[in-house]
């Protein structure tokens, strides 16, 4: 069961045309998606809606489901139960074929990068456009870039800060130029929604900061939507226009900002019965 | 452990019936013991034995030809290993499978993969060329493919450990970017077991090398053929320059590996 606030209630965004119909607008959209890891429910029927151009950031303690829920948007993970809807698609009931072409749609940031490291940047810019091509061209395109392509890369990657870097081993950058690296590779997808997992995680605040603003700033530029798991509870309430609450797996708001108040922030990250404090 | 491994010692030497008296050498064995040793520093650099056919070329140029077939039947076959290594090692690698559907068809191909492999490598180049020599004949291809199968069974297992052990999450962000299991074997996952693959390559190429000198002894014209018959004249300074000639093989594909890796790793 969903535990919406008496505040949220008031505030919960849904879609006012085709509320059951994925394709008013919306990217990206699980209904009822409930999933399992290592035999443990990490997300308990969950329903949400990312529409086109929107930014969301997802809060709540660790634990919560946030990367769960993140992947599951990305068509990532395969749900126990529960749909997936990309551009209005049911991804689980697609072939394999149409399934990586949905998935190709979704750029994904992840906490840990997943970069290869042995590779240069523009190899790992161009792994962005795997979900397109066969084998034959990916090889291609990693061994031998074309011109426009390079063009392309460079352009984007001037965008993210790291243009100069192109060439470089991966290994060889800092942790934020890697993760830039990361952003480059999810935008070289021409994606119509980025996911990006706790981007904040090891930074300083003036450093998240800069991160938030520049996904914020990307996104806005190419009308991408965009949502992103924080822990940063001011950095959330501050750039994003809607908030998803989880805990527990299960949606604790979903609702704009400005409707939610401290109590509900508190009520997310109060410490279960049973929980120990660190 | 130790325990065990000192138990396994005793009966080992008890069943074999080793007694410290047999390291003293046979009567006559230091004399030549004496003898090998003292042309150590000293190799031949023209022929010593009145044993060797008058119309054979200055010893260093045999030993050099001889050095030169002793790496072209190692690359020989180690390159043919290699065209064994690659498809075999992916067809017994985990990961190769799991990207794909796991049903009994995978289990059966994985299980095929690594009984080929188990069975070329459990049988000695040596054992292999004694087959290759009885089928073919004393041809440059018996002593190719018989270092070829041990040495593709052995990189095969090998490259397929490393690339199951290789870090898995920039595959996985490729899997969910929408690249297909081919990709993400391809360019998530190999590229981080490359560098590792290749030092191995070189490593097992060392190894060619000695292997392809010993083959010698059964008539094939590597290095171990002219060791044999300088062995047999008990002309040990002859010996001592085919031997010095193969620690320079060695140390050169080493040196040459080492610089190759550095190159491509740093």
């Amino acid at each position: 069961m969903h535990e919406l606030t008496p505040g949220a209630s008031a505030g919960v965004v849904l879609p006012r045309r085709g509320a059951v119909e994925p394709r008013g607008g919306a990217v990206a959209r699980l209904d009822g998606v409930t999933v399992s890891l290592g035999g443990k429910v990490v997300l308990h029927g969950l329903d949400l809606i990312v529409r086109a151009g929107e930014a969301v950031a997802l809060v709540g303690p660790s634990g919560a489901g946030k990367t769960t829920a993140l992947r599951a948007l990305g068509a990532a993970l395969a749900p126990d139960r529960g749909r997936v809807w990309i551009e209005g698609q049911d991804v689980l009931a697609l072939g394999s074929k149409e399934r990586r072409r949905a998935r190709s749609r979704v750029g994904f940031v992840h906490q840990q990068l997943a970069l290869v490291p042995q590779l240069r940047v523009h190899q790992n810019v161009a792994a962005g456009r795997f979900g397109r091509v066969g084998l034959l061209s990916s090889l291609r395109a990693t061994l031998f870039p074309s011109r426009r392509e390079l063009i392309e890369m460079h352009t984007l990657t001037e965008q993210v800060g790291v243009a100069e870097l192109l060439f470089r081993r991966t290994d060889t950058l800092s942790g934020g130029q890697q993760q830039r690296v990361a952003i480059a590779r999810a935008l070289y997808q021409e994606p119509v929604l980025l996911l990006a997992d706790e981007p904040v995680a090891s930074v300083d605040p003036e450093r998240a900061r800069a991160v938030v603003e520049l996904l914020l700033a990307l996104c806005r530029e190419r009308g991408l939507a965009l949502v992103v798991s924080l822990h940063d509870l001011d950095l959330a309430r501050e750039h994003f226009d809607r908030l998803v609450g989880l805990r527990g797996g299960h949606l604790a708001f979903d609702a704009p900002a400005h409707n939610l108040a401290d109590d509900h922030f508190a009520r997310l990250y109060e410490l279960e019965r049973g929980d120990t404090i660190p | 452990m130790l325990a065990a491994l000192a138990a396994a010692a005793a009966v080992s030497a008890f069943a074999l019936g080793l007694s410290p008296g047999q390291l003293l050498p046979a009567p006559g064995g230091v004399e030549l013991l004496r003898a090998f040793a003292a042309r150590a520093f000293t190799p031949a650099l023209a022929w010593e034995s009145d044993l060797v056919p008058p119309d054979a070329g200055p010893l260093l140029v045999s030993v050099a030809a001889a050095a030169l077939r002793t790496v072209l039947f190692a690359l020989g076959g180690m390159s043919l290993a290699l065209a064994l290594a690659v498809p075999l090692g992916l067809l017994s690698s985990a990961s190769f499978w799991s990207q794909r559907q796991s049903g009994p068809l995978a289990a059966v191909a994985l299980g095929a993969a690594r009984a080929v492999i188990a069975g070329l490598r459990s049988v000695h180049e040596l054992l292999w060329a004694v087959v290759f020599l009885a089928a073919f004949g004393l041809t440059p291809l018996s002593a190719v493919v018989a270092l070829a199968l041990p040495y593709g069974g052995t990189l095969a297992k090998i490259f397929a450990e490393m690339l199951d052990e290789a870090p898995r999450d920039a595959g996985e962000a490729l899997r969910a970017l929408g690249a297909a299991p081919s990709q993400v074997l391809a360019l998530g996952i190999a590229p981080r077991a490359l560098a590792d693959m290749g030092a191995y390559t070189f490593y097992r190429f060392e190894c060619a090398l000695r292997s392809s000198a010993v083959l010698g002894f059964f008539g094939f014209e590597t290095l171990g053929y002219g060791l044999r018959q300088a062995f047999y004249n008990l002309a040990y300074g002859e010996l001592w320059t085919h031997l010095w000639a193969l620690v320079l093989l060695v140390v050169a594909i080493e040196r040459w590996s080492g610089a190759l890796r550095r190159r491509f790793v740093a």
